[in-house]
């Protein structure tokens, strides 16, 4: 992972990953409890409706039986009734009651019981002649306790099927017997409650092997299940809890208790999943605007990360070309951004390093290297400071004569092509040249660098010029043109080493007796017909007597001190 | 269940067999609490004397009967005079005698002949609250309980024989005593009573206030 627009783009990924992953999680937590507390309240709600309309019908239920037991129509079909096994009237009877509990509407079934618990008449009963007994004797009880003398009670019915009963007496006008009037807990109801309240709804009868799932509001496909797991889960639990009928369905249930209690409860349910099906829409939309945006934001890093990447390989680029003196291609970065200002800059450094080059190779042209490297190197100002060097000069002997005998032209160029050959062999030797000076040389050894080895340089350095004219001027009288025979001066002391001249022009250069010196001796070599006068100062820093030739003593021009004088032998150095 | 405690002794121990004595019973609940209005009979084990029939009344006023028991020989008239600005429509389906005298204000209707014994529940058809019982004795010696649960029978034969107990709101048969031949303390009839039926009263129009008693 090396490459910048790589990680750029790993590490965006990532942190919108996360970032996105989060959210998703978030979403779904609250999702989650969004649906558990909507089914929390729609159960709640749902309760209260349930409950209270199973007490408005069991109302209703008890006044119409409080009428009817009023009614003077039924207290003379019941008072009149001398015998209830008798066929006739009991057929009457029975065919009253379900007179009136057509009136009443809201009852399934109406029955009579005598003071002693015995069933006289039932709306239900089919082809029975004789009472019976009355199988919940309990509610009756229940009624006489109670301060109103009704009761009301759901009963599991012999056919297994759940019913509210309601008690009402018989008032004759004591209480001459029962009116039990009652309606079916079973599917329809359950259905009906199912469409008030929104929430499913189950009747569940407590018997002995436990929770019976008598009717419900369920899909008869679900009913099953449902058994199943109220079985496991018994009917000790209070408030809220879950149902699992199976892994990915769950469903948040609540007891109900009925009016009247009994052996039976309400079961009020909502599934889960059902709830959150709508967020789960959501959820999925979600999921695919998450990898969506993952998408976007990966094109979008690439392209940052390009953006940032390739000016910086451009200005990279641009770098190696200038470790390489190229200068002429400056980096091209199309933005405006800080990345443009850094090529921008780049560029205008580049340009900035051109310049300096140009003039330092200017300044190499104008004055020796070492001498540019020294002024490049210095604080441009004016100064200079004491320096022990060895100073030379050459002189063109004749020079009069070949300027007169040659066009100008051909003058420069040949002079030009022996001052080449001159300063070559002075840089070889670590000399600078310090000026031209018409068909002079003047040329420094220890500055601007200093060495300790000067004098023996330019005394090198003399014997190196001396063959190399032999040669040159053998090559230019096989041409046929006029020699250029050298006088050289040496002369070595302190002198006064830097920029010399005003402030706006100056040049480097060295002061001092030994340069007056060295001009001079470079005269004397005339009187003593030698090529080369090297002075005595030079002769002891040289530390090769072996190269030199004494010649005696002279006094030079403006000096009153006679100074020794040598010159080379041939062969030296 | 039938925890009857019997104890009976004559009041009049030493009196002749055959003169007439004072017999008195104290009735009272499963809490000992004394209970008014029930009818304590006698039967003399040699047999009850011929019962002499009456008129009586059961009157209708103020919406409510009076008495609220009446208890009468067998062969009794009794009339039931309606004393109130609405009529009334009385009612039995019990079985010593069923009957029903459809509205009627005044004293105009006929009066009404018991001639067997046992308890007839009287209701008004329209007024459900009204309820009374006329007790048709068989025996000359009865009585009502009062507030202090006691009921003095008058001109007793002294000896032995049955005393019942009946109450409007006993549960079962009426209670059995068995009276020793010579003497012995108040005879305690225990009845087991059902509670009794909360009936609202309409709110009277001449009654400002209104609402429900």
């Amino acid at each position: 992972m090396t490459r910048f627009r790589d990680r750029l783009l790993v590490h965006l990924l990532l942190l919108l990953a996360v970032v996105l992953g989060c959210n998703f999680l978030l979403v779904r937590v609250v999702n989650l409890e969004n649906a558990r507390r909507t089914i929390d309240e729609d159960l709640h709600s749902a309760a209260e409706v349930f409950d209270r309309v199973l007490r408005l019908r069991l109302d209703k239920l008890r006044l119409g039986a409080r009428l009817m037991s009023d009614d003077w129509a039924f207290r003379r079909l019941y008072g009149g009734t001398e015998d209830f096994s008798d066929p006739l009237q009991r057929r009457t009877l029975v065919s009253g009651l379900e007179n009136y509990r057509t009136r009443m509407r809201d009852a399934a079934f109406l029955q009579l019981v005598s003071p002693d618990d015995e069933l006289l008449a039932d709306t239900m009963e089919t082809g029975q002649t004789a009472p019976g007994p009355f199988a919940f004797p309990m509610l009756l009880r229940a009624a006489e306790e109670a301060d109103d003398y009704t009761a009301a009670r759901f009963e599991a019915q012999p056919d297994g099927s759940l019913a509210l009963l309601v008690a009402v007496p018989l008032l004759l006008p004591e209480p001459s017997g029962w009116i039990v009037a009652g309606f079916l807990a079973d599917d329809q109801l359950a259905a009906n409650f199912r469409g008030m309240t929104g929430v499913e709804v189950s009747f569940v009868a407590e018997t002995a092997a436990g929770p019976q799932l008598v009717a419900s509001s369920l899909e008869p496909g679900l009913r099953a299940e449902m058994r199943e797991a109220l079985d496991a889960a018994g009917s000790g639990a209070r408030g809220l809890f879950d149902l699992s009928v199976s892994d990915d369905d769950t469903w948040i249930s609540t007891w109900a208790t009925l009016p009247g209690g009994g052996q039976a409860r309400g079961l009020l349910q909502q599934s889960l999943s059902r709830e959150l099906a709508p967020f789960q829409r959501l959820e999925a939309t979600l999921q695919w605007l998450t990898l969506a945006a993952l998408l976007v934001s990966a094109l979008l890093a690439v392209w940052l990360a390009l953006g940032i990447s390739r000016p910086v390989a451009e200005l990279a680029r641009g770098v190696r070309r200038i470790a390489e003196g190229r200068y002429d291609e400056p980096v091209v970065v199309g933005a405006r951004d800080e990345m443009g200002q850094l090529a921008s800059a780049f560029n205008g450094m580049a340009r900035g390093l051109q310049e300096r080059d140009r003039v330092r190779d200017l300044l190499g042209k104008n004055v020796s290297p070492e001498v540019a490297a020294e002024l490049m190197r210095r604080p441009a100002a004016l100064g200079g400071e004491e320096k022990d060097v060895t100073i030379m000069f050459t002189d063109v002997r004749g020079f009069t004569g070949l300027s007169e005998a040659s066009v100008p032209a051909d003058l420069l160029a040949t002079l030009n092509g022996y001052f080449t050959e001159l300063t070559r062999v002075i840089e070889a030797h670590g000399g600078i040249v310090d000026k031209y000076i018409g068909d002079a040389v003047m040329a420094v050894f220890g500055a601007p660098v200093e060495t300790s080895d000067h004098a023996r340089s330019a005394v090198a350095c003399a014997a190196e010029i001396r063959r190399v004219l032999r040669a040159y001027n053998a090559a230019r009288a096989e041409a046929g043109q006029a020699r250029l025979d050298t006088g050289m001066g040496l002369a070595s002391g302190k002198v006064v080493a830097g920029n010399m001249g005003s402030a706006a022009r100056y040049n480097y250069t060295v002061i001092g007796d030994t340069v007056n010196l060295a001009a001079r001796l470079q005269d004397e070599t005339k009187a003593f017909k030698v090529d080369c006068v090297i002075a005595g100062s030079t002769a002891a820093r040289c530390g090769h007597p072996e190269w030199l030739r004494p010649l005696g003593e002279v006094t030079v021009r403006g000096k009153t001190e006679a100074v020794g004088v040598f010159t080379l032998r041939d062969g030296a150095a | 269940m039938r925890r009857v405690v019997l104890m009976a002794l004559a009041m009049a121990a030493g009196f002749p067999a055959v003169a007439a004595a004072h017999l008195s019973v104290k009735v009272t609940d499963e809490e000992g609490q004394p209970v008014e209005n029930a009818v304590v009979t006698f039967f003399p084990a040699g047999g009850a004397p011929a019962v002499a029939p009456r008129d009586a009344e059961m009157v209708q006023s103020g919406k409510r009967f009076s008495p609220s028991i009446l208890v009468v020989p067998v062969g009794s008239r009794v009339k039931f005079p309606n004393r109130d600005e609405v009529a009334h429509h009385v009612y039995s389906f019990s079985s010593p005698k069923k009957f029903d005298l459809p509205l009627y204000v005044g004293e105009a209707v006929a009066p009404v002949v018991f001639d067997r014994p046992g308890v007839v529940t009287l209701g008004c058809n329209i007024h459900d609250w009204m309820v009374a019982h006329i007790f048709v004795s068989a025996t000359p010696f009865h009585a009502v309980s009062g507030t202090d649960g006691r009921a003095h029978l008058h001109g007793v034969p002294s000896g032995g024989g049955v005393i019942e107990v009946w109450h409007p709101r006993l549960r079962g048969k009426p209670v059995s005593l068995e009276r020793p031949a010579e003497g012995g303390d108040v005879p305690v009839a225990v009845l087991r009573l059902r509670p009794e039926v909360q009936r609202s009263e309409a709110p009277s129009n001449r009654r400002k206030s209104g609402g429900y008693r």
